[in-house]
């Protein structure tokens, strides 16, 4: 068994909710309630705070993390993207036969973002990103420095930090709402240009997600532990102010670390039998070659650990992989719903 | 020496009782006795009771390690961590991941050895050069180089190849939650051998306290002498390090609790190194369970953030004590 497992996101994308420890939970049920301005009217979206013109579109984009990547592809721009960094799973079937990286179209770099200069080096005039950290001085650099360079910006606003994207700290805060995921698409789908296109899509995941709720309805609602073992050392569980909680939710689930905040975030075993969580989902994670079959070591592993025999999860063979990728906001969170109250409920499918 | 043994005892039973959730004694000693399956019983047998021994094991060794390094080197100031012999350690053992991909503890102990016994080796050799010999605070200020240019290393080789080592970060912050009882079996006998070993160079090392001429005159084999303690500290600091990383502040700061204990006579001093080192890294760990609930902060973060402050009175006191 080789110590890989899981990589880099993990750990760094584990700084994020170090930082939401404080408990906060302000923005539920605040859903945005401007779905549909007259035509013509709005000449730029606000993201973070920031006024993202959407008069013309973008032609060169650069997108940092999968989700950053697929809502470009989903959108219909992905003829426009430069450079894509960081895939955490295989693309979507849909867009494989656009994604060229071996023609450097777009160039990809598989290892979190590449330096600021590499970026610039692609000229792009506008980047995305799915997650926080890109726009920092130590990342791409912010989003004020960028625009003085010429250079757009979208940032999905389950991680907005301050408006310059300086500090990080806040994003507890944040609306974890499947409702901002589709205001972010409906949001991006105007700066792209492609407004038509980002309705239709949030219209489908509605319905997708609808349907789902309709068939759930009265449910049983099991205990659900969402989390990953990277290296099969510590423990480390998608817990509240995280979309995946939401998604838990949205599929029939509640979640078993109600009072654990932010995205995974360290726990220790002990913990986790005590939880006593009926479901285990671990998302698998990351790169552009790993499917949900690679989240298997860590079943395994979970499943051979003798302290965790009494946990239901484990006792009734109910330990399940999806990918980091359903499990991030953007296009996939509606399917992510549908397949998880699948595992979760499959006498209702 | 009874009442430290008891000490230890009462911090072992902690260390089986506290945690995430308190476990009664009755509760506990039961599901040992009459093993039902239940959530309690598979808590401590499969948690609790190899973390304990991972704690008093690592922590033993660690003490003994920085007990015979101050001896080795005269100097109040030396410890398994301040020579740099945990920092190459822990190289070492990255260096086994990333290059030859070893994955389990059998093989970690092993590059865990020759890090620590090349760095030592290095340390004391650089701390040796020039004229007058060997002296403590050259010897110091040779471990503290070694130990920020192998740190520096280590530290490159875990960022640049993120892929390989999300276990070894958590395992080298210095925590007891990674050896589970297979581990703890396969490092008992490595750490018998070093204790051994401690054991038969005490005499020496209480002649070395007297200076090079005097141990000579006195008949005691300088080399022989040296090479067994030397030996001995990599034994056991590099197993120690396996098993818990590389936890800081318990090999420099308890044989001086020892010393003030019982005195400078190293079979005393080791002995009681060995049983209070313990008693300190349990102390950290179950601290750290109970601070951050529901999460845990690792031994060797506690060590670190306690173990400096208190550093700093016992050597303020025993200034005064001098005075």
């Amino acid at each position: 068994m080789r110590v890989r497992a899981v990589r880099s996101p993990l750990s760094w994308r584990a700084a994020a909710p170090l930082s939401v420890l404080l408990v906060a939970l302000s923005a539920c049920g605040a859903a945005p309630d401007d779905p549909e301005p007259p035509a013509g009217a709005a000449t730029s979206v606000s993201n973070c705070g920031v006024a993202v013109p959407t008069a013309t579109p973008p032609a060169r984009i650069f997108a940092a993390f999968h989700n950053g990547i697929e809502a470009v592809y989903a959108l219909g721009a992905g003829d426009k993207l430069v450079g894509a960094a960081y895939l955490d799973n295989p693309l979507l079937p849909e867009y494989t036969a656009q994604f060229h990286p071996d023609q450097q179209k777009p160039a990809y770099y598989p290892e979190e973002y590449p330096s600021r200069e590499e970026v610039l080096r692609l000229d792009p005039d506008f980047v995305v990103s799915g997650f926080t950290g890109a726009f920092t001085g130590e990342g791409l650099g912010t989003r004020a420095e960028l625009r003085k360079i010429g250079i757009g910006s979208y940032l999905f606003t389950q991680y907005c930090p301050t408006a310059d994207g300086e500090g990080q700290k806040s994003l507890a805060d944040n609306d974890v709402s499947l409702d901002s995921v589709y205001a972010d698409l409906t949001d991006l789908g105007r700066v792209l240009g492609a407004p038509t296109q980002a309705d239709a899509l949030v219209t489908r995941m509605k319905q997708t997600v609808a349907d789902v709720e309709g068939k759930l309805a009265g449910v049983r609602r099991p205990r659900v532990a969402m989390l990953n073992r990277p290296g099969n050392g510590e423990l480390r569980v998608f817990g509240t102010h995280d979309v995946a909680t939401t998604i838990i939710e949205k599929a029939g689930g509640t979640q078993a670390f109600d009072d654990v905040p932010g995205r995974l975030t360290r726990i220790g075993t002990e913990e986790l039998i005590k939880r006593r969580p009926d479901v285990i989902v671990v998302p698998a994670c990351c790169g552009a070659d790993v499917g949900p079959d690679d989240a298997q070591s860590v079943i395994d592993a979970l499943r051979a650990d003798p302290a965790l025999a009494n946990v239901p999860a484990i006792t009734n063979n109910r330990v399940y992989a999806v990918t980091f990728a359903e499990i991030t906001p953007g296009v996939r969170n509606a399917g992510a719903v549908a397949n998880l109250a699948k595992l979760l409920h499959p006498e209702r499918f | 020496m009874l009442a430290a043994v008891a000490v230890l005892a009462v911090a072992a039973a902690g260390s089986v009782l506290i945690g995430n959730e308190t476990i009664g004694v009755r509760a506990a000693l039961g599901t040992w006795l009459h093993p039902d399956g239940s959530d309690v019983q598979r808590i401590v047998e499969y948690l609790r009771v190899p973390r304990t021994l991972a704690g008093i094991l690592a922590g033993a060794a660690l003490g003994v390690a920085g007990g015979l390094l101050q001896g080795l080197t005269r100097n109040a100031l030396a410890g398994p961590e301040v020579l740099g012999v945990n920092a190459g350690a822990a190289l070492s053992v990255v260096l086994g991941i990333a290059v030859f991909g070893v994955d389990s503890f059998g093989g970690w102990i092993w590059f865990s050895f020759a890090g620590a016994a090349v760095t030592g080796t290095a340390v004391f050799v650089l701390g040796s050069l020039g004229r007058g010999g060997t002296s403590p605070v050259k010897l110091a200020l040779a471990g503290a180089a070694a130990t920020a240019m192998l740190g520096g290393l280590t530290t490159a080789i875990t960022l640049l190849d993120l892929t390989t080592f999300n276990a070894y970060r958590y395992w080298s912050v210095g925590a007891l939650t990674s050896a589970d009882s297979a581990v703890i079996r396969t490092a008992l006998p490595f750490l018998a051998v070093g204790a051994v070993l401690a054991a038969a160079s005490a005499r020496a090392l209480d002649a070395f306290a007297l200076g090079d001429d005097l141990a000579r005159s006195l008949g005691h084999g300088l080399a022989a002498g040296r090479a067994t303690a030397a030996l001995a500290v990599v034994v056991l600091a590099g197993t120690a390090v396996a098993l818990a990383g590389p936890i800081a502040f318990v090999g420099l700061t308890v044989p001086h609790m020892a010393r003030a204990l019982v005195g400078p006579a190293h079979r005393w001093l080791l002995a009681y190194s060995a049983v209070l080192a313990p008693i300190v890294l349990l102390g950290a760990d179950i601290l750290g369970r109970i601070v951050a609930r529901p999460q845990e902060l690792q031994a060797g973060i506690v060590t670190a953030i306690a173990g400096a402050p208190f550093f700093i009175i016992l050597v303020r006191r025993r200034k005064l004590a001098e005075l």
